[in-house]
């Protein structure tokens, strides 16, 4: 029996499903946190949706229509009062759907929550007892299964939309090579421990090179993956810091001793975060 | 084989008491909390750990009348100068505030009834995975425990630094430090 077949025989508690995640698998097998998760990240997905494709918009409350076990079966909608936007969200979470599986690649106005949100969504086959996932809408006829070329089609989505911030990376240059027209250079980043690559234009090729043997602060666009780790940075300038030495606390110990006002160190540390 | 020091946070409290050391104000518990705040920071010069230093501890540090206009040029250059030496030394890493940290603050200053600054401060060492917060102010010791702060210690500087190699636990009396997060597990558990 097909899945959707599978479950438009099932029991239901409620009607009319809008979005939903079926989790395929024996339900005698999957275990409960994979039910807490399938249930946490569907409303995940829908609240990101929100906030992503109705900025400033009243978020909707949406409530269980659809909860089956035949394997796990769960569809929200809108309540009532909030059909309007809630049924556009979910006609505009399921053309993105087909447009990341057709196209391999997000709507423009999908965002970074987004992604995240489905990406947890691709994962729910990886707890005890699940088989495999579906996400669908309105009805099971309109189903998409979650298999390995949607799951890399979405972390390509997200390593191609990381966010960009301003910050920096501190340490010393590991590598450099050229790539594409760019020269780019890995810092071994102090902060976050890891390599990140750099890469900068011509114009300070010949400053770098001269000062590569140096400790660095770099700091330009930066890229972070999901997990915040730092993935790349676009350099906007430089400078040049001292090396490190190992010093010891005595430097500080007993600094402030001849303070005739000292305070408690706890006191200290709430006069400077205690509102007046 | 070497093991990564252990990444840990100290809070802004635990660096004062260090330079209140053998002020002649300080009796008898402060005294101790003293003792064992430098001794924890004296853990950091032999690269046994590495402490994650935020910017609003460094801000807080250098921003108080210890460096200010009641103290001769002179001297507040020379304190200044030395607290820039300690802090840019080796085994202290700073721990920036991106998004992750803004979010994961906000959330906490929400859930948990918390100050902006303390929010900071816990949301970076739990973003940045740090292994403990160490601090002596109560509206940051009682977040051990909370969903919020997942696998961070937050704890004292313990009272004894054990003669160790390897993991912080090690260096922290690891029975002294898992006894203190019982303890204090417990009576949050039992003011609920």
């Amino acid at each position: 029996m097909e899945a959707h077949e599978e479950f438009l025989t099932a029991s239901t508690v409620s009607v009319q499903p809008v979005l939903g995640i079926h989790l395929r698998g024996d339900p005698d097998k999957i275990s409960a946190e994979a039910l807490e998760n399938v249930a946490r990240s569907l409303h995940d997905l829908l609240k990101a949706s929100s906030r992503a494709l109705r900025p400033g918009d009243e978020e909707p409350i949406w409530v269980v229509s659809k909860l089956a076990l035949n394997s796990i079966t769960t569809g929200y909608r809108p309540r009532a009062d909030y059909s309007e936007t809630g049924n556009q969200l979910i006609s505009e979470i399921s053309d993105g759907l087909s447009a990341l599986k057709n196209e391999g690649k997000a709507p423009d106005r999908w965002n970074h929550e987004m992604l995240v949100a489905l990406r947890k969504v691709t994962k729910l086959d990886r707890f005890s007892g699940a088989e495999g996932v579906d996400i669908w809408h309105d009805n099971l006829a309109n189903t998409l299964s979650v298999d390995e070329e949607f799951s890399h089609i979405v972390e390509r989505a997200l390593a191609h939309d990381a966010p960009v911030s301003r910050g920096s990376v501190t340490g010393h240059v590991v590598g450099w090579k050229d790539e594409e027209g760019f020269e780019i250079l890995t810092i071994q980043d102090e902060s976050s421990r890891t390599r990140v690559p750099v890469r900068f234009s011509s114009e300070f090729g010949v400053t770098i090179q001269q000062v590569a043997g140096s400790r660095l602060r770099i700091w330009g666009d930066l890229k972070r993956n999901k997990n915040g780790k730092k993935i790349s940075l676009a350099m906007h300038d430089f400078e040049i810091l001292p090396d490190r030495e190992v010093v010891s606390v005595d430097l500080i110990k007993g600094l402030w001793s001849d303070d005739v006002n000292r305070v408690d160190s706890v006191e200290f540390q709430r006069r400077l975060r205690d509102e007046d | 084989m070497k093991t990564r020091p252990e990444l840990i946070v100290v809070d802004t409290c635990v660096y004062v008491d260090a330079l209140y050391t053998g002020n002649a104000r300080a009796k008898g518990a402060d005294e101790d909390r003293a003792r064992r705040s430098s001794n924890l920071l004296a853990k950091i010069e032999t690269g046994e750990f590495v402490a994650g230093l935020l910017p609003i501890v460094l801000t807080e540090i250098n921003s108080t009348q210890q460096l200010g206009t009641n103290i001769p040029p002179s001297t507040r250059h020379q304190r200044k100068k030395a607290i820039d030496a300690y802090f840019n030394g080796y085994g202290h890493i700073t721990l920036e505030h991106d998004d992750r940290v803004a979010h994961l603050g906000a959330k906490l200053a929400r859930q948990e009834l918390m100050k902006g600054p303390d929010a900071l401060v816990v949301a970076s060492a739990v973003v940045h995975e740090a292994f403990a917060l160490f601090s002596w102010d109560k509206k940051i010791l009682r977040l051990q425990g909370s969903a919020l702060v997942k696998n961070l210690k937050i704890s004292e500087p313990p009272a004894r630094v054990a003669p160790a190699q390897g993991s912080i636990f090690d260096l922290l009396d690891k029975e002294a430090v898992l006894k203190d997060f019982a303890d204090r597990a417990k009576r949050s558990g039992n003011s609920n």
